[in-house]
């Protein structure tokens, strides 16, 4: 009995004991101090020792995009950081700065932890841009099995001013979903029995953000038009992971609900030369090409522009009337869409292949593949072959602008 | 020369941690890619075994060995199965000292580590040094140089491959032993030119 009483108390001393003095060390060595933080030589915040960066610009109303939601894998909440506080780059920031970036004081917000007074400097437009614009959802539609289109109305000092291929950041509130619920359209609703995803369960309890590309038309001037692609767990494994948090939610989503955005941000916008552009997309990689297609063919382009767009069958095709009558609006736009798999039912008679098989096809009839621009979006595995295409047409980098979507 | 100096030499040299008892071998072979990260893992190394080796003797003899209670009227007490959880206790707290000192004073090499530092607390070799102290009944000036020699035998060794490593950068390797692969065969031949010092020992 002594024994166990004895045993007990002294692993319990020593452990408490230890405690006390780790508790007593860190008050010493890392002082709770307020830190200044200087954005842009206009904006001092006060923050803590120890804060991420990102946590500080964001609760200031500084709207550096974080498509990662801070995981330090999208590189997009890049900022200029100079003064001692902001310590030395992460591990994990290696891997997504160049070395260059890293001599210029380039750090990712997300990965920096303040360790005294340092002084950021970002874009302009990004003071201010982190306050949330309150928006209402005006028009819902399903463009494919997983693809829903999204219209919201933006209030009228909001609306204006985006280049295509921009993106905007939705924050998703805490929220359950029983897919049981969704209404799907009858014209889908197969694919959904088949699939078994009216089974799933999304729930969030703290609100998340994520990024989400605009597929606007000039004509949708005052609203923003989303794709979402209901980001479903891989086949089989319905039962062990969760749908995606903000996708499922935004799929849910009603006319007249309340949507909070911010933005728009972004880098993936078409160049201003009188090159050929070549365009190439998959799954709702769709919308920022969208975007830059209407854009530049409502400006009255000369620029000769093709679309080669990839899909699994006819059901996952989506907008393809609307490429059609613009290509017979405008003598200077193609659009071909390439189905890698067309179901028996689809009586398909355009061109079936992988989407970069048919690129490689088409452009080994141009006279001068390597002199036209070429635009990507789509999944990563998608990118990746186009870009292996490209190169053995001896298209240089530098005429190559893509968007993964942060993959 | 003085027993402790040849207690040092041997347990840097001939138990070498990493090379001839294979302990402590996956932040062996994980920070040993650059020399500057190896140099600051074996500092590091160094100062926790020579920290919690002598600190553990302390705690083991005055409260755990059998019986180290006999002053209470408790002889027969034996508690020295609690040495394995006092002992991870402390190497924690030492570990968390040294994050913070780092952290204050080498920001530089606090982010070389990266995750590798809280890693420590569970390190085997680090471990291995205080349960080797008891089973081999050091005293505690002992203690202290079996620490220091252990932590020292580390630091060499981790600084020596992370130098070949960084030679072999540029060597044509085949594909499959590039990296990891390289490392372990590295640490193989290593291990081999160490046993060379056992042979030393038992020849004297
Ligand atoms: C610049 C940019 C533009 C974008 N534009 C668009 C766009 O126009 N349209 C669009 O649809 N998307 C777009 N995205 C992608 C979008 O931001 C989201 O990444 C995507 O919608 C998934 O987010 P989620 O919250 O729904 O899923 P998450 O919750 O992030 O989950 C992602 C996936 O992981 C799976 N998962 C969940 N938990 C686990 C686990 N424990 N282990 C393994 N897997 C798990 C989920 O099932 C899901 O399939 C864009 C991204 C960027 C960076
Ligand atoms: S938010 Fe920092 S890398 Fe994505």
């Amino acid at each position: 009995m002594t024994e166990i009483f004895l045993a007990t108390s002294l692993i319990v001393t020593l452990v408490v004991g230890l405690s006390i003095v780790l508790v007593k060390l860190r008050r010493v060595l890392i002082p709770d101090v307020d830190l200044l933080v200087n954005v842009n030589q206009t904006l001092n915040l006060v923050a803590r020792r120890g804060d991420r960066l990102l946590g500080v610009l964001h609760d200031a109303g500084v709207g550096i995009p974080a498509a990662c939601g801070g995981s330090g894998t999208c590189g997009l909440c890049r900022v200029t950081v100079t003064g001692e506080g902001a310590g030395e780059p992460q591990a994990t920031e290696h891997g997504v700065l160049s070395p260059r970036e890293r001599r210029d004081h380039i750090r990712l917000a997300c990965q920096t932890r303040l360790r005294g007074d340092c002084a950021v400097t970002v874009p302009d437009d990004f003071i201010g841009a982190g306050e949330a614009i309150p928006a209402t959802v005006v028009a819902t539609r399903m463009l494919a099995p997983l693809i829903r289109e999204i219209t919201v109305d933006l209030p009228p000092d909001h609306g204006g001013d985006f280049s295509a291929g921009d993106f905007m950041q939705v924050i998703a509130p805490p929220y359950t979903l029983d897919f049981a619920t969704l209404e799907t359209d009858p014209a889908f609703s197969e694919a959904w029995d088949i699939a078994g995803w009216r089974s799933l369960k999304a729930s969030s309890p703290k609100p998340v953000t994520r990024a989400y590309s605009l597929a606007n038309r000039p004509e949708d001037a005052g609203k923003a038009v989303f794709n979402i692609r209901l980001a479903v767990p891989p086949a089989g494994k319905e039962d062990s992971l969760p749908p995606g948090l903000v996708s499922s939610w935004m799929f849910g989503l009603k006319v007249g609900d309340a949507i909070r955005l911010s933005g728009p941000y972004g880098e993936f916008h078409v160049q201003p030369t009188q090159r050929e552009m070549v365009f190439v997309g998959g799954g709702v990689g769709m919308a920022p090409l969208r975007a830059m297609i209407h854009q530049q063919l409502g400006r009255g382009t000369h620029r000769s522009i093709q679309f080669f767009y990839g899909a699994r069958s006819v059901a996952d095709l989506f907008y393809s009337e609307e490429f059609q009558d613009l290509a017979m609006q405008h003598g200077n736009f193609s659009w071909t869409p390439a189905l890698s798999d067309p179901a028996p039912g689809d009586r398909w008679l355009g061109t079936t292949g992988f989407v970069h098989d048919v690129l490689r096809r088409s452009m080994e009839g141009h006279p001068a593949p390597e002199d036209c621009e070429y635009y990507l979006c789509g999944p990563p595995v998608m990118i990746s072959a186009v870009l292996t295409t490209l190169d053995k047409l001896g298209v240089p980098r530098g005429q190559i602008f893509y968007d993964d979507f942060g993959g | 020369m003085s027993d402790l100096w040849q207690l040092f030499l041997l347990s840097a040299f001939v138990d070498n941690m990493p090379l001839t008892l294979f302990l402590g071998l996956c932040t062996f072979l994980a920070l040993s890619k650059k020399l500057e990260a190896a140099i600051g893992l074996g500092v590091a190394m160094i100062g926790v075994m020579g920290l919690t080796v002598p600190l553990n003797h302390l705690i083991y003899t005055a409260l755990l060995a059998p019986g180290a209670w006999s002053w209470a009227g408790l002889p027969d007490l034996d508690m020295s199965y609690l040495a394995l959880i006092a002992f991870i206790g402390v190497i924690a707290a030492v570990v968390q000292v040294l994050e913070m000192l780092l952290d204050r004073y080498a920001p530089a090499i606090h982010a070389a580590f990266g995750v590798f530092l809280p890693l420590l607390t569970v390190q085997c070799a680090i471990l291995a040094g205080s349960l080797f102290m008891v089973e081999r009944h050091y005293s505690l000036a002992q203690s202290a140089v079996f620490g220091l020699g252990s932590g020292t035998g580390f630091a060499v060794a981790v600084a020596m491959l992370a130098a070949i490593r960084t030679r072999l950068a540029y060597a044509d390797l085949p594909a499959g032993l590039r990296g990891l692969g390289m490392a372990f065969v590295l640490t193989g031949l290593m291990s081999l030119g160490f046993s060379a010092f056992a042979q030393m020992a038992a020849a004297q």
